[in-house]
Protein backbone atom coordinates (compact mmCIF):
# COMPACT_ATOMS: atom_id res chain seq x y z
CA UNK A 1 0.00 0.00 0.00
CA UNK A 2 1.30 3.38 -0.97
CA UNK A 3 0.93 6.02 1.66
CA UNK A 4 1.95 9.59 1.17
CA UNK A 5 1.64 12.27 3.76
CA UNK A 6 1.99 15.81 2.54
CA UNK A 7 2.79 18.45 5.10
CA UNK A 8 1.59 21.97 4.51
CA UNK A 9 1.71 24.94 6.78
CA UNK A 10 -0.47 23.93 9.66
CA UNK A 11 -2.04 20.97 7.91
CA UNK A 12 -1.21 17.55 6.70
CA UNK A 13 -3.02 15.47 4.14
CA UNK A 14 -2.77 11.82 3.53
CA UNK A 15 -3.19 9.91 0.32
CA UNK A 16 -3.71 6.19 0.74
CA UNK A 17 -3.99 3.88 -2.23
CA UNK A 18 -6.04 6.21 -4.36
CA UNK A 19 -8.07 7.86 -1.64
CA UNK A 20 -7.27 11.21 -0.15
CA UNK A 21 -8.14 11.25 3.50
CA UNK A 22 -7.70 13.46 6.49
CA UNK A 23 -7.88 16.72 4.69
CA UNK A 24 -10.05 19.64 5.46
CA UNK A 25 -9.71 21.56 2.25
CA UNK A 26 -8.94 20.87 -1.37
CA UNK A 27 -5.27 21.58 -1.63
CA UNK A 28 -3.89 18.95 -3.93
CA UNK A 29 -5.09 16.56 -6.58
CA UNK A 30 -3.78 13.13 -7.35
CA UNK A 31 -3.15 13.45 -11.05
CA UNK A 32 -1.79 10.07 -11.97
CA UNK A 33 -0.81 6.78 -10.45
CA UNK A 34 1.36 4.60 -12.61
CA UNK A 35 3.51 1.82 -11.30
CA UNK A 36 5.79 3.38 -8.70
CA UNK A 37 4.95 6.92 -9.65
CA UNK A 38 2.32 9.13 -8.09
CA UNK A 39 1.85 12.63 -9.45
CA UNK A 40 0.23 15.27 -7.36
CA UNK A 41 -0.71 18.78 -8.35
CA UNK A 42 -0.79 21.56 -5.81
CA UNK A 43 -4.20 23.21 -6.13
CA UNK A 44 -3.75 25.53 -3.20
CA UNK A 45 -2.15 28.88 -2.75
CA UNK A 46 0.46 27.71 -0.27
CA UNK A 47 3.48 25.77 -1.41
CA UNK A 48 3.75 22.14 -0.46
CA UNK A 49 6.65 22.25 1.91
CA UNK A 50 7.49 18.62 2.35
CA UNK A 51 6.44 15.05 1.97
CA UNK A 52 6.66 13.84 5.52
CA UNK A 53 6.63 10.18 4.65
CA UNK A 54 6.35 7.86 1.72
CA UNK A 55 6.09 4.15 2.22
CA UNK A 56 5.44 1.39 -0.24
CA UNK A 57 3.86 -1.98 0.56
CA UNK A 58 3.68 -0.86 4.13
CA UNK A 59 7.30 -1.78 4.51
CA UNK A 60 8.11 1.33 6.41
CA UNK A 61 10.78 2.31 3.93
CA UNK A 62 10.96 6.03 3.54
CA UNK A 63 11.76 7.59 0.20
CA UNK A 64 13.11 11.04 -0.21
CA UNK A 65 11.22 12.94 -2.85
CA UNK A 66 11.59 16.38 -4.33
CA UNK A 67 8.58 18.60 -3.94
CA UNK A 68 9.74 21.14 -6.47
CA UNK A 69 11.88 20.01 -9.35
CA UNK A 70 14.69 22.58 -9.38
CA UNK A 71 15.16 22.07 -13.10
CA UNK A 72 11.67 23.39 -13.78
CA UNK A 73 12.34 27.00 -14.79
CA UNK A 74 9.01 27.91 -16.37
CA UNK A 75 5.55 26.52 -15.75
CA UNK A 76 2.52 28.19 -17.22
CA UNK A 77 -0.49 26.33 -15.89
CA UNK A 78 -2.74 28.85 -17.63
CA UNK A 79 -5.32 28.43 -14.93
CA UNK A 80 -5.84 32.15 -14.50
CA UNK A 81 -9.38 33.40 -15.03
CA UNK A 82 -8.22 36.01 -17.56
CA UNK A 83 -5.13 37.75 -18.91
CA UNK A 84 -4.35 41.35 -19.70
CA UNK A 85 -4.07 41.38 -23.46
CA UNK A 86 -1.68 44.22 -24.12
CA UNK A 87 1.39 42.19 -25.08
CA UNK A 88 3.29 43.74 -22.19
CA UNK A 89 1.64 43.00 -18.85
CA UNK A 90 2.91 39.72 -17.48
CA UNK A 91 -0.29 38.04 -16.37
CA UNK A 92 0.41 34.48 -17.51
CA UNK A 93 1.71 33.27 -14.18
CA UNK A 94 4.84 31.17 -13.90
CA UNK A 95 4.43 28.57 -11.16
CA UNK A 96 8.06 27.48 -11.21
CA UNK A 97 9.05 30.19 -8.78
CA UNK A 98 11.48 31.75 -11.27
CA UNK A 99 9.24 34.65 -12.18
CA UNK A 100 9.09 33.89 -15.89
CA UNK A 101 5.59 35.22 -16.30
CA UNK A 102 4.22 35.46 -19.80
CA UNK A 103 2.50 38.23 -21.75
CA UNK A 104 -0.73 37.67 -23.65
CA UNK A 105 -1.30 39.09 -27.11
CA UNK A 106 -4.91 38.38 -27.87
CA UNK A 107 -4.99 34.91 -26.38
CA UNK A 108 -7.82 34.31 -23.97
CA UNK A 109 -8.46 31.77 -21.24
CA UNK A 110 -10.75 28.83 -22.01
CA UNK A 111 -11.56 25.43 -20.63
CA UNK A 112 -8.57 23.14 -20.92
CA UNK A 113 -7.55 19.60 -20.17
CA UNK A 114 -6.48 20.39 -16.63
CA UNK A 115 -8.35 23.45 -15.52
CA UNK A 116 -7.97 26.31 -17.94
CA UNK A 117 -5.92 26.69 -21.09
CA UNK A 118 -4.88 29.39 -23.51
CA UNK A 119 -7.14 29.77 -26.52
CA UNK A 120 -5.59 30.99 -29.78
CA UNK A 121 -7.60 32.02 -32.83
CA UNK A 122 -4.74 32.49 -35.26
CA UNK A 123 -4.14 36.12 -34.41
CA UNK A 124 -2.93 35.51 -30.89
CA UNK A 125 0.32 34.81 -29.16
CA UNK A 126 1.91 34.42 -25.79
CA UNK A 127 5.20 36.18 -25.29
CA UNK A 128 7.90 35.21 -22.91
CA UNK A 129 8.83 37.74 -20.22
CA UNK A 130 10.68 40.84 -21.27
CA UNK A 131 13.46 40.07 -18.80
CA UNK A 132 13.93 36.36 -18.92
CA UNK A 133 15.62 34.27 -16.35
CA UNK A 134 19.01 33.10 -17.60
CA UNK A 135 17.98 29.51 -16.99
CA UNK A 136 15.77 29.75 -20.07
CA UNK A 137 18.83 29.67 -22.26
CA UNK A 138 20.49 26.65 -20.79
CA UNK A 139 22.56 24.39 -23.02
CA UNK A 140 20.10 21.59 -22.44
CA UNK A 141 16.40 22.28 -22.17
CA UNK A 142 13.17 20.35 -22.33
CA UNK A 143 9.91 21.96 -23.42
CA UNK A 144 6.64 20.22 -22.65
CA UNK A 145 3.06 21.25 -23.27
CA UNK A 146 -0.40 20.05 -24.17
CA UNK A 147 -2.07 21.22 -27.37
CA UNK A 148 -5.49 20.76 -28.91
CA UNK A 149 -5.61 22.05 -32.45
CA UNK A 150 -8.77 23.19 -34.20
CA UNK A 151 -7.08 22.72 -37.56
CA UNK A 152 -6.28 19.59 -39.40
CA UNK A 153 -2.54 19.80 -39.09
CA UNK A 154 -0.56 18.23 -41.86
CA UNK A 155 2.93 18.32 -43.17
CA UNK A 156 1.94 20.87 -45.76
CA UNK A 157 -0.05 23.06 -43.40
CA UNK A 158 2.19 23.03 -40.43
CA UNK A 159 1.57 25.47 -37.63
CA UNK A 160 3.97 27.71 -35.82
CA UNK A 161 3.85 26.85 -32.21
CA UNK A 162 7.06 27.91 -30.54
CA UNK A 163 8.69 30.74 -32.32
CA UNK A 164 10.98 33.67 -32.47
CA UNK A 165 10.44 36.68 -34.70
CA UNK A 166 11.06 36.66 -38.39
CA UNK A 167 14.42 35.82 -39.91
CA UNK A 168 16.23 35.34 -36.65
CA UNK A 169 14.40 32.48 -35.14
CA UNK A 170 16.25 29.73 -33.45
CA UNK A 171 15.13 27.10 -31.10
CA UNK A 172 16.18 29.25 -28.20
CA UNK B 1 13.33 16.87 -39.28
CA UNK B 2 9.89 16.78 -40.79
CA UNK B 3 7.56 15.03 -38.49
CA UNK B 4 3.75 16.45 -38.72
CA UNK B 5 2.81 19.90 -38.81
CA UNK B 6 4.01 21.77 -35.80
CA UNK B 7 6.94 24.07 -36.34
CA UNK B 8 9.14 25.11 -33.51
CA UNK B 9 11.42 27.47 -35.28
CA UNK B 10 12.12 29.54 -38.31
CA UNK B 11 15.65 29.34 -39.48
CA UNK B 12 17.61 32.39 -40.57
CA UNK B 13 17.06 33.12 -44.22
CA UNK B 14 13.51 31.91 -44.20
CA UNK B 15 14.23 28.29 -44.87
CA UNK B 16 12.05 25.78 -43.12
CA UNK B 17 14.88 23.35 -42.76
CA UNK B 18 14.33 22.03 -39.32
CA UNK B 19 12.21 21.60 -36.26
CA UNK B 20 9.02 21.00 -38.16
CA UNK B 21 7.36 18.30 -36.21
CA UNK B 22 5.31 15.71 -37.95
CA UNK B 23 3.90 12.72 -36.21
CA UNK B 24 1.08 10.38 -36.96
CA UNK B 25 -2.07 12.28 -38.02
CA UNK B 26 -2.57 14.96 -35.45
CA UNK B 27 -6.34 14.70 -35.20
CA UNK B 28 -7.87 18.01 -34.40
CA UNK B 29 -10.09 18.32 -31.38
CA UNK B 30 -7.92 16.05 -29.31
CA UNK B 31 -5.33 16.84 -26.70
CA UNK B 32 -1.76 15.81 -27.36
CA UNK B 33 1.25 16.09 -25.13
CA UNK B 34 4.59 17.10 -26.59
CA UNK B 35 8.07 17.08 -25.12
CA UNK B 36 10.99 18.55 -27.04
CA UNK B 37 14.52 18.15 -25.76
CA UNK B 38 17.10 20.55 -27.13
CA UNK B 39 20.71 19.72 -26.43
CA UNK B 40 23.41 22.20 -27.41
CA UNK B 41 26.12 19.83 -26.28
CA UNK B 42 25.22 17.36 -28.99
CA UNK B 43 23.32 19.82 -31.23
CA UNK B 44 20.34 17.57 -31.34
CA UNK B 45 16.64 17.98 -30.87
CA UNK B 46 14.44 15.09 -29.79
CA UNK B 47 10.67 14.98 -29.90
CA UNK B 48 8.16 12.95 -27.95
CA UNK B 49 4.44 12.97 -28.57
CA UNK B 50 2.07 11.51 -26.00
CA UNK B 51 5.04 10.01 -24.28
CA UNK B 52 6.32 8.21 -27.34
CA UNK B 53 9.59 8.94 -29.10
CA UNK B 54 8.93 10.53 -32.50
CA UNK B 55 12.42 11.24 -33.77
CA UNK B 56 15.51 13.34 -33.39
CA UNK B 57 17.58 15.51 -35.62
CA UNK B 58 20.71 17.60 -35.51
CA UNK B 59 21.02 21.33 -35.93
CA UNK B 60 23.82 23.71 -36.69
CA UNK B 61 25.49 24.81 -33.50
CA UNK B 62 24.51 28.19 -32.10
CA UNK B 63 24.71 29.84 -28.74
CA UNK B 64 21.43 29.76 -26.82
CA UNK B 65 19.95 33.18 -26.35
CA UNK B 66 16.71 34.36 -24.96
CA UNK B 67 15.56 36.55 -27.85
CA UNK B 68 11.84 37.16 -27.82
CA UNK B 69 10.31 33.76 -28.18
CA UNK B 70 6.60 33.44 -28.44
CA UNK B 71 3.96 30.80 -28.63
CA UNK B 72 1.42 30.26 -31.38
CA UNK B 73 2.46 32.84 -33.94
CA UNK B 74 5.51 34.43 -35.43
CA UNK B 75 4.68 38.07 -34.98
CA UNK B 76 2.68 40.29 -32.70
CA UNK B 77 1.09 42.13 -35.60
CA UNK B 78 1.12 42.10 -39.37
CA UNK B 79 1.74 39.03 -41.46
CA UNK B 80 1.12 35.93 -39.40
CA UNK B 81 1.95 32.93 -41.44
CA UNK B 82 0.48 29.62 -40.40
CA UNK B 83 -0.45 30.53 -36.86
CA UNK B 84 -1.62 27.90 -34.45
CA UNK B 85 -5.35 27.79 -33.77
CA UNK B 86 -6.60 25.90 -30.75
CA UNK B 87 -5.71 25.45 -27.13
CA UNK B 88 -2.39 25.17 -25.34
CA UNK B 89 -1.75 24.60 -21.69
CA UNK B 90 0.65 23.38 -19.07
CA UNK B 91 3.70 24.83 -20.78
CA UNK B 92 6.85 23.81 -18.95
CA UNK B 93 10.53 24.37 -19.53
CA UNK B 94 13.18 22.36 -17.72
CA UNK B 95 16.85 23.20 -17.89
CA UNK B 96 17.78 19.56 -18.27
CA UNK B 97 16.98 16.64 -20.46
CA UNK B 98 13.66 15.30 -19.33
CA UNK B 99 13.30 11.70 -20.33
CA UNK B 100 9.72 10.69 -20.71
CA UNK B 101 9.33 7.49 -18.75
CA UNK B 102 5.61 7.18 -18.99
CA UNK B 103 3.52 6.50 -22.03
CA UNK B 104 -0.10 6.89 -21.08
CA UNK B 105 -0.64 9.90 -18.89
CA UNK B 106 1.58 12.90 -18.40
CA UNK B 107 2.25 15.10 -15.45
CA UNK B 108 0.38 18.33 -16.09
Amino acid sequence: MLIITIALVGFSYIYIAGVVTSRTATVFSVVDVLNDSVSIRNDGTSPITSFSSVSIDNSGAVYRVSVQDPSLVLHWKMDESSWTNDCSTETVIDSSGRGNNGRACGAIVAQGKFGNAGDFDGNDALLFPANQDTSLKNSVSTYTFWINSRDNISEFHSKRLLWRPMFNCRFF
Amino acid sequence: MVLDGIRFCYNPGGEYTGFTITTSPNTNGQWHHFAIIKDHNTNTITVYKNGLFQGSDSFTAFTPDNGSPRIATSQETGNRDDPFEGNIEEVKIYNRSYIIRYQKVHIP
